[in-house]
């Protein structure tokens, strides 16, 4: 898929309320689809002014369409979902994409399993359970 | 028409192991169950999608029972402010003081489909409670179940540490005893509070006594890796996803146990009907709505709304209930049987749960493996039991999932409640995530006539039959328990350094909320419904005797926890399948005699002996 400029704006957009950088947003590969959900479900104008109008801070946008379109984009990144009315996950790979799970270091319960004892361990540091592996009394 | 030895309603873990010892037996068994054979209804769903599609709807809507066999779903049941504080909605109407916080799953496979997989042994001191001033007595003891409890953990195939039960619970297994399976690894979170708090101790304020702590490994029925020592040295293979042998199988992590464990590494009812003898006959879609006896009150089969859409009738000499405790007791109701001892529907029961959670100082390494791995054991026996109800305490390995719903809250309380964006949104979030942990402390309840399923007056299912109505409420022995907890539970979070989130608001998040002694406490139900059908030794005080035989009715059986007398501090399942392999004994001894003057074959005496386990190469 080519990149077009306007999916180029909506990616630093995410950057910008997600705190993930560009390529851990392009690595879970749901840019384009929420590009097209986030346009679909705030309409035309509103997501035209959200992705040129929005501040370098997000958190400064003090016009309350502009910040619950905000928050929307940002919740569909964190979640797979868009949070409504009504709420709906966007895909399986949606859910298992889910930020919120990288931001914890985390892979989505049922997604991506760890491995035998992998709960032994902090998250990230699940490599390696050979010795977890048959062991016991 | 085949002519049935036997009539099993209902193929969740009762039903389906009482089908499959009697099947071994070359009994010819028809097992009626209200939902679809595949409880995904046969389609290519993987299991991800059936996951999502249940995943805060736990139990089990994504399963498919048929419209005609509705259960209690988990939006039925809400909060709200006032009198009683909870509104019901669905299958399970409520006019009790309180709520009955737990649902149930009609699908092939039942609620075992959905169930965590924790399987613990009573301890011989939870068979009689009157001792304590509480409750009822069994009819039986744990040494007359240790045989079945034994069986049980096989056919579940349970992974514990024996010498851990011995030692820490006071569990009489038998010498040399071993679990299928070696235990399975302990969680972070139990390391680091074991790391934090073994040895220490807190004060029970309510008991008037110090506890002291160690964590301690819950047996599972789910795959870990198998111990040679088991069987005197044959060991044990671990069984896949339709029951077969398959010594590959483990427990990945998955941490979605409830409700689907995509590896199939978890116990459900469908492994054990995947070993099924050719005797045994499942006939799903088929809603038993009534049991028919003859003049003399015997058993002689059950009418059921079959697939068609056509009342049909079945015929055997012997009829197992195993519907779960509330459509039990609700079949019973509906038959008129069963009534004499005026206990038919009473002493409903449940493990009330006091959640407690917060952030530990740590990572606790939330969201992977089964919801909780280990727990603390001490709170469950001694005489502290005379003033307060005894408890298990689980460590919730699933963040916050169960106090306060999915992960999407979180991100909700920083982007949406603080105005969290960027990097500090996702510093914040993973920060929390990572940190999250749960306390559950499972009450026992304890067997009150007052607490009851009936039949509605006016509330009809699709089928046009009554709906089962529940009248629930604690007593102040669950309450005194609970106080117990939280004071115990403030401790814990003080020796852990551990930040307390705990809150029973809003409202309608907390249908099961109460004030106790100027404290507020909010519990959720375990999902572990007992009573109903109560055994005991006379006819005139309880429903079943202690082989789950109806008193008045030969040839008619009610099995699963609706005939538990006292729901223990234990998770019931494990207690309720050694139960219901007892009471298939029992069965088998009564067509065996009816047999003896038409036949010349010997029955099996010993269950060893005509049990097998599949790695002795008996045919599957
Ligand atoms: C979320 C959750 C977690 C749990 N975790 C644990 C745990 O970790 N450890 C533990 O020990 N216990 C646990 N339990 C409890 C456990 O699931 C139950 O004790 C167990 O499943 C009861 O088995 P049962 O065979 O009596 O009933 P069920 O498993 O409910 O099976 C009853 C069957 O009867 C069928 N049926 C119902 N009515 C009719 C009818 N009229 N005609 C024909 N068929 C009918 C149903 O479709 C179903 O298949 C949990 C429960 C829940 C809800
Ligand atoms: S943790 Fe995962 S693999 Fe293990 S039993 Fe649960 S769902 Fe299955």
């Amino acid at each position: 898929m080519p990149l077009t400029d306007e999916s180029q704006r909506f990616t630093s957009l995410s950057a910008r309320l997600t705190g993930f950088d560009g390529a851990e947003l392009d690595a879970t590969g749901m840019a384009e689809a929420y590009r097209a959900v986030a346009a679909e479900q705030l309409g035309a104008r509103r997501y035209a002014r959200l992705l040129r109008e929005l501040p370098e801070e997000p958190d400064d946008a003090g016009d309350p369409e502009l910040r619950s379109a905000a928050e929307a984009v940002t919740h569909l990144w964190y979640t797979g979902s868009w949070p409504g009315p009504p709420p709906f996950l966007v895909s399986p790979r949606a859910y298992a994409e889910g930020l919120v799970w990288k931001a914890a270091g985390l892979r989505a319960p049922a997604t991506e399993p760890g491995g035998y004892g992998s709960w032994a361990e902090a998250p990230g540091r699940h490599e390696g359970l050979g010795t977890i592996e048959g062991s016991g009394p | 028409m085949t002519r049935y030895d036997v009539i099993v309603v209902g193929a969740g873990v009762a039903g389906s192991l009482v089908a499959h010892r009697l099947g071994r037996y070359g009994r010819r068994v028809l097992v009626l169950e209200a939902g679809a054979a595949d409880p995904g209804g046969g389609s290519a769903r993987d299991p991800l999608t059936t996951y999502l599609a249940a995943s805060g709807m736990v139990p089990g809507s994504p399963l498919g029972p048929r419209t005609e066999a509705p259960s209690p779903g988990v939006t039925d049941l809400v909060g709200a402010d006032g009198t009683p504080g909870y509104r019901t909605a669905g299958h399970l109407p409520q006019d009790g003081p309180l709520p009955y916080a737990s649902g149930y799953v009609r699908a092939n496979g039942g609620t075992g489909n959905v169930w965590t997989g924790l399987a613990p042994r009573m301890l011989p001191e939870d068979f009689d409670t009157e001792a304590f001033g509480y409750g009822r007595r069994w009819p039986l003891g744990y040494a007359d179940l240790e045989p079945d409890y034994r069986a049980a953990e096989e056919e579940l195939g349970v992974a514990g540490d024996a010498d851990e039960q011995r030692e820490q619970l006071g569990l009489p297994l038998p010498d040399g005893y071993v679990f299928p399976m070696r235990p399975l690894p302990a969680a972070r979170l139990d390391r680091v509070l074991a790391a934090r708090l073994d040895g220490r101790r807190v004060r029970d304020p309510v008991a008037r006594r110090e506890v002291e702590l160690r964590v301690v490994g819950t047996p599972h029925a789910r795959n870990g890796v198998p111990d040679p020592r088991y069987d005197a040295g044959r060991g044990y293979v671990p069984r896949g996803r339709h029951g077969r042998p398959d010594p590959e199988s483990r427990c990945v992590g998955s941490a979605s146990c409830i409700p689907h464990c995509p590896s199939y590494a978890k116990y459900t009812p469908l492994k054990t009907q995947g070993r099924w003898s050719d005797g045994v006959t499942l006939r799903d879609r088929s809603v038993v709505s009534r049991v028919l006896v003859d003049g003399g009150g015997r058993a002689t089969g059950v009418e059921y709304h079959a697939a068609d859409g056509r009342v049909s009738v079945a015929h055997a000499d012997v009829v197992v209930l195993a519907a779960h405790a509330v459509e039990n007791a609700r079949l019973l109701l509906l038959s008129g049987l069963a009534e004499r001892s005026g206990q038919l529907g009473r002493n409903l029961m449940d493990h009330p749960v006091l959640l407690t959670w917060g952030l530990l100082p740590e990572d606790a390494g939330p969201y992977r493996g089964p919801g909780s791995v280990s727990g603390f054991e001490g709170f469950r026996a001694g005489p502290a039991r005379r003033l307060r109800a005894p408890f298990r305490v689980e460590f919730g390995t699933w963040g916050w999932v169960w106090a306060k719903g999915p992960v999407d809250t979180d991100v909700r309380h920083f982007l949406h409640g603080r105005g969290l964006f960027g990097a500090d949104l996702r510093k914040a979030v993973g920060d929390r995530i990572r940190r999250q942990f749960t306390l559950q402390f499972e009450m026992e309840q304890s067997a009150d006539p007052a607490n009851r399923v009936t039949l509605h007056p006016s509330e009809r299912d699709p089928l046009g039959l009554p709906r089962p109505l529940v009248t629930y409420d604690l007593d102040a022995h669950v309450k005194a328990g609970m106080a117990a907890a939280g004071a115990v539970s403030d401790q814990l979070f003080e020796l852990l350094g551990a930040e307390e989130h705990t809150d029973y608001t809003p409202a309608a998040a907390w249908p099961g909320r109460f004030e106790h002694d100027g404290r507020v406490y909010g519990y959720r139900g375990a999902g572990h419904a007992a009573g109903t059908h109560v055994m005991g030794d006379s006819p005139a005080t309880s429903v079943v005797d202690s082989w789950q035989a109806c008193w008045d009715h030969p040839g008619l059986y009610a099995v699963g926890c609706g005939s538990m007398p006292s729901v223990a501090t234990s998770n019931p399942t494990l207690t309720m399948a050694a139960l219901a392999l007892r009471s298939a004994e029992r069965v088998e001894a009564d067509l065996a005699s009816r047999d003896r003057p038409v036949s010349l074959a010997t029955p099996p005496t010993s269950r060893t002996d005509s049990e097998t386990s599949p790695i002795r190469g008996v045919p599957e």
